[in-house]
């Protein structure tokens, strides 16, 4: 079958969604990158050692800091929303990541089934010199010859074919690597890009290629004919060009259009951005992310030397009274909806059942990373002894952080809290941790008891717990939306991603 | 001390530096930021105490077992850079609450240097080697 | 020298350029073969001329093997790192090259010598543009080394956090 390289309405149309979610998704990426401006080639995430970093800030050398200290706050110009709202930026990029990949899927299978891939994908090797001829031509300031019966040139095909072929499923999976649940099923497949923090250069590189593939696009189309490219890609063929340069233009301000309405929207009104866009992300993320079971077990050798932290100790008396007596004075309180509640020293807790060991990668919201060896007694072990009721859906653990007090880079006040669903209790590696790296958890990292659930995203993981209870409904707790940081930041409640 | 300069850097880890054979201030088994204190240092712990007229604000008693201490200064944001905290148990055995605490500077105290207690603060973490 | 060094870092031309302190790379080693490849290429692009082009005059030879042995020679002691000065001055003396090709690349288009008509007086020369990208280019990575932007060996960021 010989194809026509026309352009049917389902590629036009493909086209211009394309470039709306394209911008959507790099908008919102710029702005998950602020939460930590910092990239590595390490999984450790080591201070110091990032091979490229977007911020001014300096960190102090004789206090702790956190991650939240080092977040930046972009622009809307070039981040969505901008100001440092990764809660909404993530939610942004989700959504139209999503879109991106059903327009793409819709663009395979059309491509495939009606034989225009061959206006993409070379015939023969021969590609490779004459594109080579395409740029010897282009750098003597004239337009090169066109493929015979093909609305491309070589070099202009070889691009594309990189880029719809190549880059973008390259985005999709470097993107996935970096899903918290993703990776703790599938280490393998994170080791496959050299690491988490590989995986995240990797996807950052790509940006950087899809930007300039915009800008080298846009100039070709400008120095090959605005008018009568835009009319191919609106009309479907060569006419009305006048019409055409002005309708291409409209299409640009109506998706300019959806970006202010967006960004205006997120920062006006960010709860409701985070209820709806949530909503559409929870059809994707639960079927196929719920399911998975963290399998990790890092060897010794991959420990962090330095383990990264978010969140800064309470600074009460009463803790560090606590602490210099080893917590000898601390209770965990577990109640709420159970049939059993339960007060319970560290040495109770302890005594409740053999210690689980873990040597897992903690994968922050912000997109930093650490491996650490984490000792405690599996959540469900808990569970069973205070036997919660049959209406109890979810698990709040409440900590001795006091965000108006500890921390001065957060973005509320308030006690720290986060609520998980009852069902992740029972997952592998799910474990209250009184241990790190083989000694009692130190303080930075939550003594003396914090939560690991290792397929969740690390801000679900309290720290400095000393209340548990089981409840049906959160709605009622702080600001309603399942945990401090959902409060303030607008995160989802459920971070498999 | 400026902060930072001549304390062992937090990426590094391992044993601390060798200080030919003389006792030294370990960190404490129980946990990783606490560290021993020396006879010397829990006298003086004693004195202030004795001089500040410092008792149990539960039930009053004045004597107490002098434990760990504690490097505030890195870890809180609202404490000095050379604070610490050193952990006093009254000795009244009908006390209801005998933990408490005493917050002082570093040279109030500590006899010599303060290296590894506040490096055992940043090291706490540190995976074994 | 020093003073209009410190008003130049406080202008804020400088600020605008080094995009105000809000992207750096930490790639010493990267940024050096990026450096040496450019001068090479500047050098390459002109023996492909003096190759594939029959008949050009002995000047333009000439003209070839110094600017070729001054690209290179340039390109090399970028990576002389025993004493931080030597590849420090080699950057600048890789800028003087490349200005001094671009001005040569430059008043040659305007007019035509004789014996080299095929590659002079005209701008539709592909080699021609390759070696102004190529120089521009060098001179470009060395702004971003001097503004904070990159580093380039043996330098290395002085990031700790």
């Amino acid at each position: 079958m010989t194809t026509t390289f026309d352009y049917p309405v389902w590629l036009r149309v493909d086209h211009w969604l394309n470039v709306l979610f394209v911008t959507l998704i790099i908008r919102s990426g710029i702005e998950i990158l602020a939460t930590h401006p910092k990239l590595y080639w390490n999984d450790d995430s080591r201070p110091g050692s990032e091979w490229a970093r977007f911020t001014r800030k300096v960190m102090p050398k004789n206090k702790l800091y956190d991650t939240l200290d080092e977040e930046e706050d972009y622009s809307p110009f070039i981040s969505l929303p901008g100001h440092a709202q990764l809660g909404i930026g993530r939610h942004w990029h989700f959504v139209a990541v999503i879109g991106w990949i059903l327009v793409g899927l819709s663009y395979y299978i059309l491509l495939f089934t009606t034989g225009q891939w061959h206006r993409y994908w070379p015939a023969s090797w021969s590609i490779f010199p004459e594109a080579w001829n395409d740029i010897v031509t282009y750098m003597t300031f004239n337009l090169p010859p066109l493929l015979p019966g093909e609305p491309l040139d070589a070099m202009q095909k070889l691009a594309y074919a990189g880029v719809i072929f190549g880059l973008a499923p390259f985005q999709i999976l470097t993107g996935a690597a970096q899903s918290p649940a993703v990776e703790a099923r599938f280490p393998w497949y994170v080791r496959m890009f050299g690491g988490r923090q590989w995986a995240r250069s990797l996807h950052f590189i790509g940006l950087v290629a899809f930007i300039g593939f915009i800008i080298i696009h846009l100039s070709m189309v400008f120095f090959w004919g605005w008018g009568h490219l835009t009319a191919a890609m609106i009309f479907g063929s060569i006419r009305n060009t006048h019409w055409a340069t002005a309708l291409s233009l409209l299409i640009i301000a109506a998706i300019v259009a959806v970006h202010v309405a967006a960004t205006l929207w997120s920062l006006r009104n960010p709860r409701s951005v985070q209820r709806v866009l949530d909503a559409v992300v929870a059809v994707v993320r639960r079927p196929l992310l719920r399911p998975l079971n963290s399998r990790q077990h890092y060897p010794e050798r991959k420990l962090t030397a330095q383990h990264r932290v978010n969140g800064k100790p309470p600074c009460s008396v009463e803790y560090k009274v606590m602490a210099v007596h080893n917590f000898a004075d601390w209770r965990l309180r577990v109640g709420g909806l159970v049939e059993n509640p339960v007060t319970l020293d560290l040495a109770g807790l302890r005594a409740l059942g053999e210690p689980e060991m873990q040597r897992v990668m903690h994968n922050c919201v912000q997109g930093w990373t650490s491996i650490g060896q984490w000792g405690g007694l599996h959540l469900s072990a808990l569970v069973e002894l205070v036997r919660p009721l049959p209406e109890a859906k979810y698990i709040c653990s409440m900590t001795m952080q006091d965000n108006d007090r500890d921390e001065p880079s957060s973005h509320g006040g308030g006690q720290f809290y986060e609520v998980m669903d009852l069902e992740l209790a029972y997952k592998p590696q799910t474990i209250l941790a009184y241990e790190m790296n083989g000694k009692p958890l130190p303080i930075k990292h939550g003594a003396p008891l914090r939560l690991r659930v290792e397929t969740q995203v690390g801000f679900k993981m309290a720290k400095w717990i000393n209340r548990i209870e089981f409840i049906n409904d959160y709605s009622g707790i702080g600001k309603g939306a399942g945990g401090w940081r959902e409060d303030n930041v607008y995160y989802a409640k459920d971070v498999e991603i | 001390m400026r902060a930072g300069d001549d304390l062992p850097g937090r990426d590094e880890v391992g044993a601390p530096p060798a200080c030919g054979g003389k006792r030294r201030r370990m960190p404490a088994e129980v946990r990783p930021e606490l560290v021993s204190l020396l006879p010397a240092d829990r006298d003086r712990v004693r004195g202030l105490l004795t001089a500040k007229g410092g008792h149990c604000e539960s039930c009053g008693g004045t004597d107490f077992e002098i434990g760990h201490a504690l490097y505030l200064g890195f870890l809180f944001l609202d404490e000095d850079d050379d604070a610490y905290m050193v952990a006093l148990t009254c000795r009244n055995l009908e006390c209801a609450h005998p933990h408490t605490a005493i917050r002082l500077h570093e040279n109030d105290f500590l006899s010599g240097d303060g290296t590894l207690a506040r490096a055992a603060t940043w090291l706490a973490s540190a995976p074994p080697r | 020298m020093v003073a209009v060094i410190e008003r130049w870092k406080r202008s804020r031309l400088y600020e605008l350029l080094r995009l105000k302190g809000y992207v750096a790379f930490n790639l010493p080693r990267t940024v050096t073969v990026l450096g040496a490849t450019l001068l090479t290429g500047i050098a390459a692009a002109h023996v492909y001329v003096l190759t594939s082009r029959p008949a050009l005059p002995t000047s333009f030879f000439v003209y070839t093997a110094i600017l070729g042995a001054c690209c290179l020679l340039t390109a090399a002691s970028l990576w002389l790192g025993r004493n931080p000065r030597v590849p420090q001055v080699g950057w600048f003396i890789g800028d003087l090259v490349s200005v001094a090709f671009l001005a040569v690349y430059l008043a040659t288009r305007a007019m035509t010598l004789p014996g080299m008509v095929a590659v002079t007086g005209r701008w539709d020369f592909a080699p021609g543009t390759m070696a102004g990208m190529l120089a521009l280019g060098f001179i470009a990575v060395h702004m971003s080394v001097l503004l904070g932007i990159n580093v380039s060996y043996p330098q290395r960021q002085p990031w700790f956090d």
